[in-house]
C-alpha cells in the first residue's frame, strides 16, 4: 500500500514536469510563432518597401528619361504624335519602353516603365521670361510603372502624371 | 487601388528641374525711338532774313508795298513761308538759329535767335514757332516807306558822308553855296545872308567881346556833323523817290536852317535883317518840294549833279574815313556803293561781339570754331540779293571762310562757315527771292562760297531748298549706321542686320562710282550673317540685299494683280516717291524724279569701292546696286520661319497640328520697313535638322543662292497720305520708322476646327509722327493677303512697337488685336485695335493719366496678371515715368479697357513724382513674373533728345514689383521697395546709373536675366559717346556677369546701343551699337549666369499619381 502511496507523488511530479515542459514548449512555440510571424511581416514589409522604392525609383527614372528626351528633342515635334499612353495604352511611348532597374540584377524584368507625354494647354511663361516673347505650356509627363508578381510582390501598376510648366518662345524673331 | 503620393508632391512642389534648350529664343524688344544720326553734332543752321525795303516788293515785281499793310506776295513773305514749309523736314537735323537784318532806318540787325546746341527743339521753336518765332516776327520789322537810310550804319559812328567827292568834304561848302545860289527846281531858298559872316550885336552890360557868326559855315557844319549824312541816291529802282528826297534832304535842311535861325536870333538883335529865314514858317513843302525835285535834283544843271548824293560811285565819296563794321572790316569798299544791308547781314553771322550770332556759335564748346570742335555752321540768307555784289560782302565772306585779300585789304580767316570735311568747304548759301537782281544774288553766292557755287539758290523753290538742306545734312551725317536691333533667328544661327548709309563729299581716293553728297537717298540693306555656337558673328555677310547680282534680279514673287496696287506695282504713281524693285521699271531706275538728274537714280557702285562698315577703310564687297531700298530707318528685321508653337490642347489641337504640318516647309522670310514699303526678303529654305546646343532640330534653315532676294514689297494705302510723302523724291524722309511683329494666332473659329482657322499674322506700325498700321496674313509668304490697312484714331500715333495679342472673349469668335499707346506726342492713352473679324474689326481706347505735355511714347505690355488664362492687364510708362495699369475686360464682342490705375502715386506705391520733371523715359518697359508669380515691370530713364551734350544727368533703372494680385485686399501694391536681394548691395529696385548714362533702348529678360544697354554721352558732341551693358538676376538684382554685387556697366564700345540679345544657347549677350556696322560695333559680351545655365527651367506644377492593382 505504501508503495502505492509513494508511487503516486512521483507520478504527480512527473506530470507536473511534463506539464511544465509542455507549457514551456507551448510558450516557446508561441514565441517562435510570434517571431516567425513578425519576421514574416517584416519580410513582407521590407518587400513592400522595396517594391515601393522600386516603383518610386522607376517613376523618377522614367521622369528623368522623359526630361532627357525633352532636352534633346526639337519641341516642334512635341505635337506630332499622340503619346497619351493613359488614354490609350496602345499609343506609342514618348520614351522607352524602359526596364527598371536598368542594370542586370534579379527582378530587372519585373518592372516595366512607360513614359508618355500630353500637352495640356498654354499657361503663363515661367518666371524670369519676357511675357511678350515667351509662352508657357503645361505638359504632362505620363509615367506608368508596372510590376509583375514575383520577388518584389504581387503585380500592380502605378501611374503618375507630372505636370510641368514648359517654357516656349513665340515662333518668330521679334515678339 | 488609388492613393495620393504626398511624398512626391511635396518633393516636387516648388522645385524646378531644367530641360535642355527647349527652344532657342532671342530678345523681344526692338523699339528704338532714337535716330542713329542723333549722335552726330547737328550743324547750326543760321537763317538770315533780309527785311530791307526791296523785300517788300512783290516777288514778281508787280507791286511795291511801302505801307503798313502786308501782302502775301511780298518777297520776304514768300521766302519766309517757303522756309516754314521746308524746315520741319529738317527740324531734328539742324540746330536752328537766325537773325533779321534790314537797310531801312539804317543798315542793321533788328532781331536774332541764337542756336542752342543742347536743345534742338527749343532752337527750332525760337525760329519757327507760329506767331512767336523769329520767322513770324518778321512782320514787325517791315520797312514802311522811304528813305531806307541804308547809309547809316550800326553803332552810331560819326562818319560823314560828304556831298562832294573831296577829301574831308573840302568841297562841300562851295557846293552848298551853289545850292543856295542855283537851286534845282523844287527848292526855293529866298534871300541870302547880307554878308558871309557878321559880328553879333547882342546887348550885354558890360559889353563882352562880340563873337562873329558865319551862317553858311554853320549850316555846312551842322549838316556835316549833326548826324546828317548826305544822301546816296541812285537811278536803280527804289534808288530815289520824292519821299526819299523829302526825308533825306528837305527834312534835314529844314532842321539845320531852323538851327541857324535860332543861332542868328541869339547873336543878332535883328536877325532877319541879316538873313530872312521866315520862309521856314510856311512849311517845308513851300520851299522844298520832293515831288518837283525828283525830276530835277540829279539832272544836269542841278547843283547836285555830279555830287555824291546823285553819284556815289566815286571812291572819294567815302574819303572822309573808313566805315568799319562790328566785324572789323570796312562796311564799304570800292568800287561798291554805300548800301550795306548785306554786309551787315554777313557780319552778323560771324560777329562774336556778345549777344551776336557769331558769339553764340563760339560759345558752343563743340563748335568747329573752337579747338577740337566738330559742330559745323551753315548760313542761309533769304534775300532778294540787292547790293549783295558789293565788295564789302566779299570781304566779310572771306572772314567767314578762308580769308584772303580784297581791294587791298587783307582779311583774316575765322572759318566760321567752313565744313569739317576732309577738305573743308564753305557752308554759306544765298536763297534768292525775286525775279530780278539775280546777278547780284549770284555774285553774293559766289562770294559766300569762295567761288565754288556760282549761282544762288531760289527761296521760292522749296525743292531747291530741300535739296540744298539735304545735301548739307548728307555732308555732315555721312557714314554707315544702324538704328535697328538685329533680328536673330530662333536657332541663334543667323542674324539679320538693317543698315543704311549717308553719302557725303567724295574723297580724293574714292572710286568714280562712289556717290557723293548729291545722292540724297539713304540706301539701306539687309545683311545676313552666320553666328556660331558661341554667339560669335562671322564678320563677312553671307548675302546682302544691295549686291548687284541680287538687287537686279527683281521680285521673286509678284502677288496677283488683284492686290497689285498695294504691292508696289503701281509704277506710274509711286516710282518717283518710293522707288521700285528692279524689273518693274524697264529702265532700272528707282527713286527717280528728274530725268537726267543722277541724284535720284539707282546707283551702281563698283566692287570694293565703299567703306561698308564705317571704319574709314574700303571693304571687300561685290558690285552694288543702291537705290531699291531707301530707308535710313530703325526697323528691326523680323525673321519668320515655319510656325513652331504648340497646340493649346483640346479639340482644336488636331486642327492646329494640321496647320503646323501644312506650313512646315515654307520659306524663311525677313521682313522690314524701309521708305514706305514693307519689304519681304527671301532668307533661306528649310533643310533637314541637325544637332545644335544639344537639341536635335527637326529642321533648320539654310541660305542659298537666292537668299537676300526681294520676295515682294507692299505699300500701305496710308503712305501717299503721309504728309512727308510729297517730298520723298527729294529728301530722305522717315515715312516708316516703326516696328514689325509677327505671331501665330487663331483668326477664326469654325464649327469644326480646321487648319485654316490659324494664321501667321504680321502687323507693322508706321512709326513716329504717323498713325498708319497694316495687318497681313503671311501664312503663305508667296500669297500674302491684307487683313487690315488702316490708321489709328486721330491723336494716336503708331510710334510704339505693335504687339499682337489673342484677346480673351466670352463669345465664340476669337479676337486678335494690336495694343499700342498714343505714341510720341500723341494722346495719353491706350488703344486696342482688332485685326480680324472685319469689317467692324473692333476698337477700344482708354485715356491715361497725364499732365500737360506728358505722353506715352513707348509700347505697353499686356499679360495675364490674374492667372485667368488670357490677357488681363496692360502696363504702360509715360515719358515722365508714370507707371499705369489698365485691365482688359472680356465681352462677347470686342474686349474693352477697364479703368486706368496710376501706380506712380499714392501710398505704398511708386513715387516718381519728384523725378517727373527731370528724367525722361524713352525705352519701353519689359515685363515678367517673379518666382512668386508677381508681375514685374522693368524699365529705365534716359533722354534720347539730348545724346550729344553731357549735363550730369542722373538716371535709374527700375524693377517694380506689382504684388496687387497676390493680395487678398486687392489694394494696389506696386513698388520698388524690397524688390531685390541684399546680396545685390541693395534691396531697392531702383538701380542708379552713372552720371550721363541713359537707358535709350528697351531692356530684355530671358532665362532669369534682365539685361539692358545704356549710352553715356561723350564729353562733347565731337567725342563719340559710349555704350554699356548691364545685366542682373531677375529675382535678386545681383550682377548676372559676376554673380555678386550690383549690376555693373560693361563697356561695349562707342555709339548708341540697341537692345541686347541674350543667347539661350551660349549664355552670352549679343549687343550692337549705332556707331559702326562692322564687327567692332557688334559684340558678344561675356557669359551671364542664367537660371538653369544652358538648360531652360521647368516648373513642376503637380504630381498626380494613381495605382492600379493588376
Amino acid at each position: 500500500m505504501n508503495t502505492l502511496r509513494n508511487h503516486r507523488p512521483r507520478e504527480g511530479q512527473k506530470g507536473f514536469v511534463l506539464l511544465m515542459v509542455m507549457v514551456l514548449l507551448i510558450a516557446m512555440l508561441s514565441l517562435g510563432m510570434v517571431v516567425l510571424r513578425e519576421t514574416g511581416e517584416r519580410i513582407k514589409q521590407g518587400a513592400s518597401a522595396r517594391a515601393q522604392a522600386s516603383v518610386s525609383s522607376a517613376l523618377m527614372h522614367g521622369l528623368d528619361q522623359a526630361i532627357n528626351e525633352l532636352r534633346s528633342r526639337d519641341p516642334v515635334t512635341l505635337s506630332e504624335q499622340n503619346w497619351d499612353i493613359f488614354s490609350n495604352p496602345a499609343n506609342p511611348n514618348f520614351v522607352g519602353p524602359l526596364l527598371y532597374p536598368d542594370v542586370p540584377i534579379p527582378g530587372q524584368d519585373q518592372v516595366d516603365v512607360r513614359v508618355g507625354l500630353r500637352i495640356v494647354g498654354r499657361t503663363r511663361p515661367p518666371p524670369g521670361e519676357d511675357v511678350k516673347s515667351n509662352l508657357g505650356y503645361v505638359a504632362e509627363v505620363l509615367l506608368s510603372v508596372r510590376t509583375q508578381p514575383g520577388i518584389i510582390g504581387s503585380g500592380s501598376e502605378e501611374r503618375v502624371a507630372v505636370g510641368l510648366q514648359v517654357p516656349h518662345t513665340a515662333s518668330h524673331s521679334g515678339n | 487601388m488609388k492613393r495620393r503620393s504626398h511624398h512626391h508632391l511635396q518633393l516636387l512642389a516648388g522645385s524646378a528641374v531644367t530641360l535642355g534648350a527647349l527652344l532657342l529664343a532671342s530678345s523681344a524688344q526692338a523699339q528704338n525711338l532714337w535716330n542713329p544720326l542723333d549722335t552726330k553734332a547737328n550743324p547750326n543752321a543760321i537763317v538770315g532774313f533780309d527785311m530791307s525795303i526791296t523785300m517788300r516788293i512783290n516777288e514778281s515785281c508787280s507791286g511795291c508795298h511801302e505801307g503798313a499793310g502786308i501782302s502775301a506776295g511780298e518777297r520776304w513773305y514768300v521766302a519766309k513761308e517757303s522756309l516754314k514749309q521746308v524746315a520741319p523736314l529738317f527740324k531734328d537735323l539742324f540746330v536752328w538759329g537766325g537773325f533779321t537784318y534790314k537797310g531801312c532806318g539804317s543798315a542793321r540787325v533788328v532781331d536774332r535767335s541764337a542756336p542752342i546746341a543742347s536743345d534742338k527743339e527749343q532752337s527750332y521753336d525760337n525760329v519757327f514757332a507760329p506767331g512767336t518765332g523769329l520767322a513770324d516776327r518778321l512782320s514787325s520789322h517791315i520797312c514802311i516807306g522811304r528813305p531806307t537810310k541804308e547809309y547809316l550804319y550800326p553803332g552810331g559812328s560819326a562818319v560823314v558822308n560828304c556831298l562832294t567827292p573831296t577829301a574831308l568834304c573840302a568841297g562841300d561848302a562851295a557846293a552848298l553855296q551853289n545850292i543856295y545860289t542855283n537851286p534845282p527846281t523844287g527848292l526855293s531858298l529866298p534871300g541870302q545872308p547880307s554878308a558871309t559872316s557878321t559880328t553879333c550885336t547882342m546887348t550885354m552890360v558890360p559889353a563882352p567881346p562880340m563873337p562873329s557868326i558865319n551862317p553858311g559855315a554853320l549850316l555846312g557844319a551842322n549838316l556835316a556833323t549833326g548826324g546828317y549824312q548826305w544822301p546816296r541816291w541812285s537811278s536803280s529802282p527804289g534808288g530815289i523817290s520824292a519821299h526819299m528826297i523829302d526825308e533825306e534832304f528837305c527834312g534835314p535842311m529844314e532842321t539845320q536852317l531852323t538851327a541857324v535861325r535860332n543861332a542868328l536870333a541869339q547873336c543878332l538883335v535883328d536877325p532877319d535883317a541879316y538873313w530872312d529865314l521866315s520862309f521856314l514858317s510856311g512849311g517845308r513843302g513851300s520851299w522844298c518840294n520832293g515831288g518837283q525835285l525828283l525830276n530835277s535834283i540829279c539832272q544836269p544843271g542841278s547843283p547836285f549833279f555830279g555830287t555824291c548824293a546823285c553819284d556815289a560811285t566815286s571812291p572819294a565819296c567815302f574819303s572822309s574815313g573808313t566805315i568799319m563794321s562790328e566785324c572789323g572790316l570796312p562796311l564799304t569798299l570800292p568800287p561798291a556803293t554805300w548800301q550795306a544791308r548785306q554786309v551787315v547781314g554777313v557780319c552778323e553771322s560771324i560777329d562774336e561781339t556778345s549777344g551776336r550770332t557769331g558769339a553764340a556759335l563760339r560759345a558752343q564748346p563743340d563748335n568747329r570754331l573752337n579747338a577740337g570742335g566738330c559742330r559745323e555752321n551753315v548760313a542761309m540768307f533769304f534775300t532778294d540779293g540787292t547790293y549783295g555784289n558789293h565788295t564789302a560782302v566779299q570781304a566779310h565772306a572771306m572772314k567767314a571762310l578762308t580769308g584772303g585779300t580784297v581791294s587791298g585789304i587783307t582779311v583774316p580767316a575765322v572759318g566760321t562757315y567752313m565744313s569739317a570735311d576732309e577738305v573743308p568747304q564753305p557752308n554759306m548759301y544765298v536763297f534768292h527771292i525775286s525775279s530780278e537782281a539775280a546777278g547780284a544774288a549770284n555774285t553774293m553766292q559766289s562770294f559766300l562760297s569762295n567761288g565754288a557755287i556760282p549761282n544762288r539758290f531760289r527761296a521760292n523753290s522749296q525743292t531747291e531748298m530741300r535739296i540744298a538742306f539735304a545735301e548739307v545734312t548728307n555732308r555732315v551725317m555721312h557714314g554707315t549706321y544702324t538704328g535697328a536691333t538685329p533680328g536673330l533667328d530662333r536657332y541663334e544661327s543667323w542674324v539679320a542686320f538693317h543698315n543704311f548709309s549717308v553719302f557725303g563729299r567724295k574723297k580724293a581716293a574714292d572710286h568714280a562710282s562712289v556717290p557723293d553728297d548729291k545722292y540724297l537717298p539713304h540706301p539701306s540693306r539687309i545683311s545676313l550673317h552666320r553666328m556660331d555656337a558661341n554667339g560669335v558673328l562671322e564678320s563677312a555677310p553671307f548675302c546682302e540685299t544691295d549686291w548687284a547680282s541680287i538687287a537686279k534680279t527683281g521680285l521673286m514673287h509678284q502677288p496677283s494683280s488683284a492686290v497689285a496696287a498695294g504691292f508696289g506695282l503701281n509704277v506710274a504713281t509711286h516710282r518717283d516717291k518710293l522707288g521700285l524693285p528692279w524689273g518693274l521699271d524697264p529702265t532700272g531706275r528707282a527713286f527717280l524724279n528728274y530725268a537726267g538728274d543722277v541724284r535720284y537714280r539707282a546707283h551702281e557702285v563698283a566692287g570694293g569701292a565703299l567703306d561698308r562698315d564705317g571704319d574709314d577703310v574700303y571693304d571687300t564687297h561685290p558690285p552694288l546696286t543702291l537705290g531699291f531700298m531707301n530707308g535710313g530707318t530703325s526697323t528691326r528685321p523680323v525673321i519668320v520661319d515655319a510656325p513652331r508653337e504648340l497646340p493649346s490642347g483640346g479639340a482644336a489641337s488636331t486642327a492646329f497640328n494640321t496647320y503646323l504640318a501644312n506650313n512646315r516647309t515654307r520659306e524663311r522670310i525677313v521682313y522690314t520697313w524701309s521708305n514706305g514699303y514693307l519689304h519681304a526678303f527671301y532668307g533661306g529654305r528649310q533643310s533637314a535638322g541637325a544637332p545644335r546646343f544639344g537639341v536635335n532640330l527637326q529642321y533648320q534653315y539654310v541660305p542659298d543662292a537666292d537668299s537676300c532676294r526681294e520676295y515682294w514689297r507692299y505699300r500701305p494705302t496710308w503712305v501717299p497720305s503721309t504728309p512727308d510723302y510729297t517730298y520723298s523724291n527729294l529728301v530722305k524722309v522717315p515715312l516708316t520708322t516703326g516696328q514689325i511683329a509677327v505671331r501665330e494666332v487663331q483668326l477664326a473659329a469654325s464649327a469644326t476646327p480646321s487648319a485654316s482657322d490659324y494664321a501667321t499674322v504680321l502687323v507693322g506700325a508706321q512709326g513716329k509722327g504717323y498713325r498708319g498700321l497694316i495687318a497681313m496674313n503671311v501664312t503663305n509668304p508667296q500669297a500674302p493677303t491684307v487683313l487690315r490697312d488702316w490708321t489709328l484714331p486721330a491723336g494716336y500715333f503708331a510710334s510704339s512697337e505693335p504687339t499682337i495679342y489673342q484677346l480673351p472673349t466670352t463669345g465664340t469668335q476669337p479676337k486678335v488685336a494690336v495694343v499700342m499707346t498714343g505714341g510720341e506726342d500723341g494722346t495719353a492713352g491706350l488703344v486696342m485695335a482688332g485685326i480680324n473679324g472685319g469689317p467692324g474689326f473692333g476698337l477700344a481706347t482708354r485715356a491715361l493719366p497725364a499732365n500737360a505735355g506728358e505722353d506715352y511714347p513707348t509700347s505697353p505690355v499686356c499679360l495675364d496678371a490674374t492667372g485667368k488664362g488670357g490677357i488681363s492687364h496692360c502696363y504702360a510708362v509715360s515719358r515722365w515715368g508714370r507707371l499705369v495699369r489698365v485691365s482688359v475686360q472680356s465681352t462677347a464682342g470686342f474686349p474693352t479697357f477697364g479703368p486706368a490705375v496710376d501706380l506712380s502715386s499714392g501710398a505704398g506705391s511708386l513715387d516718381l513724382t519728384s523725378t517727373a520733371t527731370s528724367r525722361r523715359y524713352w525705352a519701353a518697359p519689359v515685363a515678367y513674373f517673379d518666382a512668386n508669380n508677381n508681375v514685374v515691370i522693368a524699365y529705365g530713364s534716359g533722354n534720347i533728345k539730348n545724346l550729344t551734350t553731357p549735363n550730369s544727368s542722373q538716371n535709374y533703372f527700375y524693377k517694380v514689383v506689382d504684388r496687387t494680385f497676390r493680395k487678398a485686399s486687392g489694394v494696389n501694391d506696386a513698388t520698388t521697395s524690397n524688390s531685390c536681394s541684399p546680396t545685390s548691395g541693395s534691396i531697392s529696385g531702383v538701380i542708379a546709373l552713372d552720371l550721363d548714362e541713359h537707358v535709350v533702348s528697351p531692356a530684355v529678360v530671358a532665362k532669369g536675366v534682365v539685361a539692358f544697354t545704356t549710352y553715356r554721352v561723350g564729353a562733347s558732341a565731337c567725342n563719340a559717346g559710349n555704350a554699356y551693358l548691364r545685366a542682373f538676376n531677375y529675382q535678386t538684382c545681383v550682377d548676372a556677369f559676376a554673380g555678386t554685387g550690383a549690376p555693373a556697366a560693361k563697356d561695349i564700345g562707342t555709339g548708341i546701343p540697341t537692345s541686347p540679345t541674350i543667347l539661350r544657347g551660349s549664355q552670352a549677350v549679343f549687343t550692337q551699337t549705332s556707331a559702326r556696322t562692322g564687327a567692332a560695333a557688334r559684340t558678344t559680351a561675356s557669359i551671364v549666369q542664367t537660371e538653369g545655365g544652358q538648360r531652360l527651367r521647368l516648373r513642376r506644377l503637380y504630381w498626380r499619381p494613381t495605382i492600379r492593382t493588376l
